[in-house]
């Protein structure tokens, strides 16, 4: 294994053919999308350049800053709800349950599911007159709670964030799962020969020891957060009146509707950067902390 | 006997030979793509078969044909093909502003030569060329012609004794009692805010008449005006009345229309398309919807005779075509045999002049809706189809705006009146 790994020449030559193929289908693009965020350009007839004055406009743009905002906010949900969720439930199904696998199956379906199916399902659920939401509050005598979830600017966004933290509960579940079965024998033996209970074993030996996963999967969800666009474009496109906007839908709309390719580049290209970014946040938080211990 | 026997063996040959070569090199094998939209039911039978037709008579030409969604296939395949000249050699576009960038940036073929070379500018039904008209070039064959109208269940009106109204006092007087009594008077999706234009923009023809509103669209006369403030003002008062479902702004166009074909809902102000819903089998109000056209509003512009609608489905042919003669003629013959067949189906009207056809065979709300509006005196494209880019969003945006009620009336017309300006400026 050693000395295949210091044969650069093989390396080279077993890593090129994928890194052509990377190169051409993920960085290129960007790259591409670099240069059209420049441009005014309607996407057929010949652009115009216009230098830095897509940026300027975005950053003036009260709607992108809202959208900016409830992507973050999405985050947030991802990050101190869907997390803390996934990680109970992997810590109940580590400890063994009657039926373990089962429910470990179950929990995983939504993920499964494709995002526009659960989105459809939602959006019947939600239903103002006949919704299973409002019809269950209805016979628990809670009419007060009735809402027009997907109608109103005041429950749109939080409508669609429930069925999106809500299905990769199980995703996350199973890295915690997963991570947290390989911690080896000897050390769990030790701890309970030790005398500790149910939850200084959660606590003090399977949290600790999974941390880099905990980081994995904070880094998938807030990515996955930041991008996201399915679901919101099947529940409410945005709307009413932008209160559920993300900047995948923006850049959407201002692609596809507006037909301003070069100011939804500028939009790609924040999104990718402001991923890289909290990618990087992510990665210098949890290299401190692990620092700490 | 040797001499001659391999003699006739060698004609033989020959004559074989010339035989399988004549054929085959007269003409050559050509292969057409058409893009178009219609992926399942009805009108893809109905595309399928002309091809089929097409195909036997002209035994040399393939017609490779490619459906897509239509709202994918506005928005994103299209642009991105046309951008490099690389759609079908035939293919589906809306006229009006839709197909102006095409049109600018030289991806569609002119097609006046060919409509004169032929002789088809008398087929065509008068009016139902200008939104595939640029720059005084034809550039696209229409296909149907729709009008928007109020389509009404009979037996919720009879059951809760409300006449079919005629003027805009009426109308709210029906969506009065029609909510007294726990029936959604009106649909309404408003998640897809076209929904919302279909009823806004024909109001609009009601109080500023179809010339005006027809000239503001162009940018000769501005959005910003009373009439357009009272249309928009209009609808406020319809969804402060509760005229529309509960939750509106949340629920699709096709959630809210279904409710309509299930009879559940009072009216629906929709295209001549729905025609076709109301006469299904699959739904529950054959034989009960009455047609009507959107209530006279007092002192407006536009009388009952005006309509919003025209002609706005075309077909294009791709100007970087290898075979222009060939697809001009296959796009001609596909115009208007769909135009023909759709007609039957109920789901448009016929932009043609076509041979008599056989009314039992044709949807009877269809042919309700065709001569209601046969004393028609104006038409008005929706706007969103009338408009380009940025402006439709706009448009959109302060549709919702109204519904939600976070927009007024005066600011919508502010609005609109901005985005027209805007989309001119360029």
């Amino acid at each position: 294994m050693e000395r295949a790994l210091r044969d650069k020449r093989a390396i080279c030559f077993f890593v090129i053919p994928a890194l052509i193929w990377f190169v051409s289908i993920a960085i290129l693009p960007v790259m591409q999308s670099v240069g059209y965020s420049f441009l005014e350009w309607n996407g057929i007839t010949e652009g115009r350049f216009i230098g830095l004055e897509n940026y300027r406009t975005l950053l003036t743009d009260p709607l992108f800053w809202q959208s900016f905002c409830n992507s973050l906010l999405l985050a947030a949900a991802s990050v101190f709800i869907q997390l803390p969720i996934s990680m109970f439930l992997a810590m109940i199904l580590v400890n063994g349950v009657k039926g373990e696998v089962f429910y470990r199956n179950v929990f995983f379906i939504p993920v499964i599911i494709s995002g526009t199916v659960i989105a459809n399902l939602w959006m019947k659920v939600y239903h103002p007159s006949y919704g299973l939401l409002n019809t269950i509050l209805h016979s628990a005598g809670m009419d007060g709670l009735q809402h027009e979830w997907l109608g109103s600017t005041d429950t749109a966004l939080g409508a669609c964030f429930v069925p999106m933290v809500w299905q990769y509960i199980g995703y996350h579940m199973l890295l915690y799962y997963s991570a947290a079965k390989s911690i080896s024998d000897d050390i769990l033996e030790a701890a309970r020969v030790d005398g500790a209970n149910k939850r200084q074993m959660v606590f003090r030996i399977i949290i600790p020891q999974i941390v880099p996963m905990i980081k994995a999967s904070v880094i998938f969800a807030i990515i996955g957060s930041l991008k996201s666009f399915d679901m919101i474009q099947i529940l409410t496109k945005g709307g009413p009146v932008h209160a559920s906007e993300v900047p995948s839908l923006l850049m959407y709309v201002n692609i596809f509707t507006t037909r301003r390719y070069g100011y939804a580049s500028s939009i790609a290209i924040f999104i990718i950067v402001e991923c890289l970014l909290f990618t990087l946040v992510i990665q210098r938080v949890f290299g401190a902390l692990q620092k700490d211990e | 006997m040797k001499k001659r026997m391999s003699l006739f063996v060698a004609l033989v040959m020959i004559l074989g030979l010339t035989l399988s070569v004549i054929p085959g090199s007269a003409e050559e094998q050509i292969t057409l793509n058409f893009w178009h939209i219609w992926p399942t039911d009805q009108m893809s039978e109905i595309v399928d078969r002309y091809i089929e037709i097409y195909e036997s008579e002209h035994p040399n030409i393939h017609i490779e044909s490619s459906a897509y969604q239509e709202v994918d296939y506005q928005t994103a395949k299209l642009p991105i093909a046309a951008a490099t000249k690389s759609q079908g050699d035939v293919f589906f576009c809306w006229g009006g502003g839709a197909a102006q960038t095409y049109v600018d940036a030289g991806a569609v073929l002119q097609l006046d030569p060919y409509l004169e070379k032929y002789g088809i500018y008398d087929e065509i039904l008068d009016g139902t060329l200008t939104y595939g008209t640029y720059n005084g070039g034809v550039y696209g064959l229409p296909l149907k012609q729709w009008a928007g109208v109020l389509f009404c269940n009979q037996e919720l009106f009879d059951q809760y004794q409300v006449k079919i109204p005629e003027t805009w006092d009426d109308m709210m007087d029906a969506v009065k009692t029609f909510r007294a009594n726990g029936v959604t008077p009106l649909v309404l999706g408003a998640k897809d805010a076209w929904h919302i234009g279909m009823i806004q923009n024909a109001l609009a023809v009601r109080t500023a008449g179809p010339e005006y509103v027809n000239a503001a669209l162009s940018g000769e006369a501005t959005m910003n005006c009373e009439e357009i403030i009272r249309s928009a003002q209009l609808l406020v008062d319809l969804n402060h009345a509760d005229a529309f479902c509960n939750g509106t702004l949340g629920i699709s166009s096709e959630e809210a229309q279904e409710e309509f074909y299930m009879g559940m809902v009072a009216m629906y102000f929709g295209g001549s398309w729905c025609a076709s819903g109301c006469d299904s089998e699959d739904n529950d109000l054959v034989g009960k919807v009455t047609v009507t056209t959107l209530p006279v509003v007092d002192g407006g512009k536009g009388d009952a005779t005006t309509y919003s609608g025209g002609v706005i489905d075309f077909m294009m042919v791709n100007a970087a075509t290898e075979h222009p003669d060939e697809a001009f003629d296959f796009a001609y013959g596909m115009t208007k045999y769909m135009s023909q067949e759709c007609y039957k189906i109920g789901d448009s009207l016929p932009a043609w002049k076509l041979p008599d056809i056989d009314e039992s065979e044709v949807s009877p709300t269809l042919i309700a809706i065709k001569n209601l509006i046969q004393d028609s005196t104006g038409y008005v494209l929706a706007w969103d189809t009338f408009l380009a880019g940025a402006a439709i969003d706009a448009h959109y945006q302060a549709l919702q705006a109204l519904i939600a009620d976070t927009m007024t009336p005066e600011e919508f017309a502010v609005a609109m009146d901005e985005a027209v300006k805007a989309m001119y400026a360029k």
